[in-house]
């Protein structure tokens, strides 16, 4: 899995992450520390690329999990203890969309391992990069 | 007579991808349509992934993977010489109650179960777990 940064000064600065390569259970914590590290350098509002992942199983799916608390400011996921990154949720879903994480274009069957995980709902999804670049405030 | 293709791979998670790019070649080169070839990509990732995390805990091991096709439907076979790692035993995550009840891994297998049609898992014959997916080669709808 490759990993593009950009930084976007705009009104608000936006952090953009583009994946490329499928996101599984041998790397998907490698996306979670990226993240993780992100975040501790000053990035507030970040923006997933997600059109270059052509696969993602439920280790992925608890990578974006994970990002998200990362931007709320929480304590991520211990990456070993697996099923606890959804243990948040429930929680995540009564508090509605993440206004700090959205998604960008991702694949049909990425967006297909959303839906059957119930994490759609969770996120805000694009297909134009600068609406979900604007939609940040 | 219809023929099976067989891989095996060390159970190692650095060969997912060997691993998707077998089935989803094979799976293709037997008929399956485009959404059932994601169904059983989808599938076998999970299902391998829980053997080599769940199953060998990480340990040394090996993966026999045979596909073959059966009138209108794809079966795949998965044998491994781990401890047993049964997905019968992990009840289905409803995604609308509180998930602490839901067990580690659940999700993976909630995966794998709406990815295919029937799915059969035996345990211990000779030393030897096999995990029998099957699936129609033209997904359904709301598959």
């Amino acid at each position: 899995m490759n990993i593009v940064i950009e930084h976007v000064q705009g009104a608000t600065p936006v952090t953009v992450l583009r994946t490329e390569g499928d996101l599984d259970a041998s790397n998907y914590q490698e996306l979670i520390a990226r993240v993780q590290a992100l975040y501790r350098d000053g990035t507030r509002d970040l923006l997933l690329d997600l059109g270059g992942i052509p696969f993602i199983s439920s280790a992925g799916i608890v990578a974006l999990h994970a990002a998200a608390l990362i931007l709320r400011g929480e304590r991520p996921p211990d990456p070993e203890a697996g099923w606890e990154a959804f243990h948040a949720i429930d929680r995540d879903l009564a508090a509605g969309i993440q206004p700090h994480i959205k998604l960008l274009n991702p694949q049909p069957r990425v967006e297909r391992a959303l839906e059957k995980t119930g994490l759609k709902q969770f996120f805000e999804i694009f297909t134009e990069r600068e609406t979900a670049l604007a939609s940040f405030r | 007579m219809d023929s099976t293709t067989s891989l095996r791979v060390s159970a190692h998670l650095k060969n997912l991808t060997l691993i998707r790019r077998f089935i989803e070649q094979g799976a293709a080169a037997l008929g399956a349509s485009p959404e059932a070839v994601d169904d059983l990509v989808l599938a076998v990732d999970e299902a391998v992934t829980n053997v080599i995390i769940h199953g060998y805990h990480s340990e040394p091991g090996t993966i026999d993977i045979e596909l073959r096709r059966e009138g209108d439907m794809l079966v795949i076979l998965l044998g491994d010489q781990a401890p047993p790692f049964d997905p019968n035993t992990v009840p289905p995550p409803d995604i609308s109650v509180p998930l602490e009840r839901r067990p580690f891994g659940g999700l993976g297998v909630h995966l794998m179960r709406l990815s295919v049609d029937e799915f059969q898992y035996q345990a211990g014959l000779s030393g030897r777990n096999v995990l029998t997916l099957r699936k129609r080669l033209t997904a359904r709808q709301d598959s």
